[in-house]
């Protein structure tokens, strides 16, 4: 089973989110309410993904994607879409966007590991 | 004409025909002399006197040198023998030579300026008056056998004290020449450069008929020889030395004429330029400055400039510029220059200088109103930045969570124990609607104002308004730092209509979009492959940015030939040190 950490600052999607995939296959082995504490939990709990919310009270996601690295798959979430950001999501760390209204434990498994699965 | 003028041209006429009377006597007597040359000399008093009336009323060289010319012309009228006529041509006979050295001390202001001067004239008139009149006590040639002499009835007719009379008269006549000399030659020591400069040919003629005065004196009188060549040159300077003070007046009328001259040269050169060389040149003094008070607030201009110690030399003296009884400047200027053509200088200077302030105040509040439109405008996208931030906070993320607690509803109903399809399909409509209201407001947002422009800029902006556009569009960004807000939201939107102009109705296949920054400037240019023809003033939507790119400084153009494609070009100021 893929092992997931949901970064997001709003406590309500980091419910939503751990309930919807956990019922689709992930484990969640951790929650972060801020970039700094997301790069620090990658680090202790080796996620295999971290669903990474774009807009962060003290870094952006597209810098927590880059300090991240090669560390674990990064998929960027936002309310917003990928057309709001431009090339900047494809031109960051990231593995995939997804917006938030269509995150699905499958979507998010297909976009991270395509048909490695 | 006044009747001013008309008296003035009556008194001339009739003062021309005493004078071709005397002349119509002398002929008639045969009197031996230059008649036309007697006649021009006199002429050239009563015009000159005439001019300088009529230029200069409150002036006395007009009255002098129109009294001189009359004087000139008396003489021989004493060969008529009316007693009278008689006697004040005795008188008349040395006053057109007092009246000249009378007119060149005092001119050009008509008083005489020093004390030496007054006593000078003064002894003049006096010692001629005397000598003359003691001639008339003893002078009776008839008396003592002179049967063609005029009759010159004298109470004590005395032969021998005439002689003396006669004698005395040379003497002082001498000592008067040599003293007026003396007199010119001080007046030019104490004066300024520009007092030499107009008035040494007058000094130079006087002094010379000051020296045949003293050269005459000294010989016995004649008319022929030596002495009558003397009294002719003296003649020929006579008549000169009117004809330069009318050169004179020729000469300021002239710099009247170029005041006007002045007046535009002075609106061309802003105040703080160098209006000190115009009014050196208007009123021909290297030195004249024009001092312009800082405000246009009511000033003691005259107590400011003596603060400053501006009025540097003692041959200079201050004229106040004033409009509307406001006092606006100073004229620094020597002196001797004729308060005319001071005031003209000072009314011209007067007229620019209002005319800067005003130029000054319209600068002022054009420059106030672009300001306060670019306020307006950096206000209204402050606004939309915050609308569309209240947008994503709030509407959007309220939408979102329903739209979770939909996914959470459908997802609990089919994991009940007895499934609903009719309840699941209902969440899945009500899920999918509102993934359209999402998309809907999404879209509202970033029409509003870009959070991508906010967040990342303009060239990363723009570069996602081109994959959202349906043609392919090349984009070159070739900013090495960000542009001040105001400045990329204006080009963003420009980009923005620009891109909708071409889908909708460009029927081009291809666009590309140029973004840098040369010398502080923001060029953008968007360019397609379209039909062309477009204008700014057909509802392109461009024309709303004008007001957009103007309240910025900024310029934008369209370039859309029929059948070449468009090209829409905005040059955006940045301001250095707003750049981010």
């Amino acid at each position: 089973m893929r092992t997931v950490l949901i970064v997001d600052d709003h406590d309500g999607f980091r419910s939503w989110a751990r309930e919807v995939l956990r019922r689709e296959g992930f484990r969640v082995v951790g929650t972060a309410e801020d970039g700094r504490r997301a790069i620090d939990a990658v680090h202790q709990l080796h996620p295999d993904v971290v669903l990474l919310d774009v807009q962060l009270p003290d870094m952006s996601g597209f810098d927590v994607a880059d300090e991240v690295g090669d560390d674990a798959i990064v998929v960027l979430t936002s309310s917003r879409s990928a057309a709001d950001y431009g090339h900047r999501v494809a031109s960051s760390s990231a593995t995939a966007f997804i917006a938030k209204d269509e995150l699905t434990g499958a979507r998010l498994y297909a976009e991270a590991f395509g048909d490695r699965g | 004409m006044n009747r001013r003028r008309w008296l003035l041209g009556a008194m001339l006429a009739v003062a021309i025909a005493f004078g071709l009377g005397q002349e119509a006597i002398s002929v008639h007597y045969r009197t031996p002399e230059s008649h036309l040359l007697d006649f021009l000399t006199g002429l050239s008093y009563l015009i000159a006197g005439a001019v300088c009336l009529d230029r200069r009323p409150g002036n006395r060289i007009g009255g002098l040198m129109f009294f001189a010319g009359v004087a000139w012309f008396l003489p021989p009228y004493s060969i008529l023998e009316v007693a009278p006529l008689t006697v004040l041509a005795q008188y008349a006979n040395v006053l057109p030579v007092c009246l000249l050295a009378h007119i060149v001390l005092a001119y050009p202001s008509g008083h005489l300026s020093t004390r030496l001067e007054r006593v000078f004239v003064a002894t003049m008139y006096t010692t001629m008056a005397g000598l003359n009149t003691a001639s008339l006590l003893v002078f009776d040639p008839q008396s003592w056998g002179c049967a063609e002499c005029s009759a010159m009835p004298a109470p004590w007719p005395d032969e021998q004290a005439w002689g003396a009379v006669r004698t005395t008269s040379d003497i002082v006549s001498a000592v008067l020449a040599f003293g007026f000399v003396v007199a010119v030659v001080m007046r030019y020591r104490r004066s300024t450069v520009i007092a030499r400069r107009d008035l040494l040919p007058l000094w130079v003629g006087s002094s010379m008929v000051g020296l045949l005065v003293f050269l005459e004196s000294l010989t016995p009188d004649a008319p022929t020889g030596f002495p009558y060549f003397l009294f002719q040159i003296r003649v020929v300077l006579m008549m000169v030395v009117p004809l330069v003070f009318l050169y004179g007046l020729l000469a300021q009328r002239t710099a009247r004429t170029s005041m006007g001259g002045l007046v535009v040269e002075l609106d061309e050169v802003p105040v703080g330029g160098d209006l000190d060389a115009l009014l050196s040149r208007a009123l021909g003094d290297p030195n004249a400055r024009l001092i312009v008070a800082d405000s246009t607030e009511q000033v003691d201009i005259r107590a400011w400039v003596a603060d400053a110690g501006l009025v540097a030399a003692e041959s200079q003296t201050l004229t106040v510029v004033e409009r509307d009884g406001r006092e606006l400047a100073a004229i620094i200027h020597e002196r001797s220059i004729e308060p005319d053509l001071v005031a003209g200088v000072a009314t011209a200077s007067a007229l620019a200088i209002e005319n800067d302030y005003l130029q000054r105040e319209l600068r002022n509040q054009l420059e106030e109103v672009r300001a306060s439109r670019a306020r307006i405008v950096a206000a209204a996208d402050e606004e939309r930045r915050r609308v569309e931030r209240d947008l994503h906070d709030g509407a959007q993320q309220r939408l979102l969570t329903l739209a979770l607690a939909l996914r959470r509803a459908r997802m609990q109903a089919a994991d009940g124990p007895e499934p609903d399809p009719k309840l699941e399909l209902t969440l899945i409509q009500a899920g999918d609607e509102l993934k359209l209201a999402i998309d809907e407001l999404r879209e509202l947002a970033r029409g509003i104002h870009p959070a991508i422009l906010t967040d990342s800029g303009l060239g990363t902006a723009v570069v996602a308004l081109a994959d959202r556009t349906s043609i392919p569009v090349d984009v070159q960004s070739r900013l090495d730092r960000r542009p001040p807000a105001s400045v990329e939201a204006a080009a963003y939107f420009v980009v923005s209509e620009a891109l909708a102009n071409i889908v909708k109705h460009a029927e081009a296949d291809k666009a590309s979009i140029r973004l840098s920054c040369p010398n502080g400037v923001l060029e953008v240019c968007v360019i397609d492959n379209g039909r062309g023809g477009a204008t700014m003033a057909d509802g392109s939507g461009l024309h709303g940015l004008l007001d957009r790119v103007a309240a910025i400084n900024g310029t934008l153009d369209i370039v859309s030939e029929a059948g070449c494609g468009t090209t829409v070009r905005a040059h955006l100021p940045v301001t250095e040190g707003d750049a981010r």
